[in-house]
């Protein structure tokens, strides 16, 4: 699982480790980026809330063409 | 059969790295810039649907969110299904779409060390684990890992007692991550098998 500090993946690799998972991290970002974009909306700024937004149509997309069920 | 073919992505020329999924939107999004597997985040799970990590998130809620996350992506998919078992092995597996593997994690916390940090793992073959076998059904690969981890306490003392009787059993285990060797040859035995 990637901590910080975690050797580099060609040193993982040369050991033999044959996968690396992202963990929890992943998840804790996006609820840092959450956190701090409420915060904001909260004090009544929209400033960064544009920023790193992915797009909507893009996004809804990724749902069309999941038909298995 | 997707759980071969995950096993597979085991025995390519680089490792392979698995973004952690928490729900179908995020899984999809994974998916679709090329990740040949996703795992998902027993944490970040458990927090989309109201419960800490640990245990706490009841088995058919998982079972709900591992369907939505199968029934949206076509790679393989590893689900952490943490501590989890069943009593009734033909009850919850979710065999509409069962993910190629399902990883579970038991952690042994044990007092704080200033040394480096250090994790262990002890992968057991599933043929040793019939009971879990059965809860994956019969088209996954079940996966036991045991992580330790030298940090402050985070589990209630009767949990990591269990972990730790359970830890006792095992045929091998890996103490400091920087002397690993035996770990990887268990695992690579483990995914050769």
């Amino acid at each position: 699982m990637a901590v910080p500090n975690l050797p580099s993946m060609d040193t993982l690799q040369k050991s033999g480790v044959r996968r690396v998972s992202a963990g929890s991290s992943i998840a804790q970002a996006a609820l840092g980026c959450t956190r701090n974009l409420v915060a904001d909306f909260l004090a009544g700024t929209m400033s960064e809330m544009f920023d790193a937004s992915a797009d909507y149509d893009a996004v809804n997309q990724l749902f069309a063409t999941t038909a298995h069920d | 059969m997707s759980s071969q073919i995950f096993r597979n992505l085991h025995h390519g020329p680089g490792l392979l790295l698995l973004p952690n999924a928490w729900d179908a939107i995020t899984a999809r999004v994974i998916e679709s810039l090329g990740a040949k597997a996703i795992a998902t985040t027993s944490a970040g799970l458990a927090w989309s649907r109201g419960y800490p990590d640990g245990n706490a998130l009841p088995e058919d809620l998982l079972i709900a969110a591992t369907r939505d996350i199968a029934r949206v992506i076509r790679v393989p998919l590893t689900v952490d299904i943490e501590g989890g078992y069943s009593d009734d092995p033909g009850a919850v597996a979710p065999r509409k779409s069962p993910p190629s593997e399902i990883t579970m994690r038991i952690r042994v916390p044990t007092c704080s060390s200033t040394r480096a940090r250090m994790f262990a793992f002890v992968a057991l073959h599933a043929e040793k684990r019939p009971r879990r076998k059965s809860y994956a059904g019969p088209r996954s690969t079940v996966q036991q890992v045991v992580t330790v981890c030298l940090c402050p306490v985070f589990h209630p003392p009767t949990r990591w007692r269990q972990s730790l009787r359970r830890l006792r059993r095992c045929p091998s285990i890996l103490w400091p991550f920087r002397i690993c060797r035996r770990w990887i040859r268990c695992k690579r035995a483990a995914f050769d098998a």
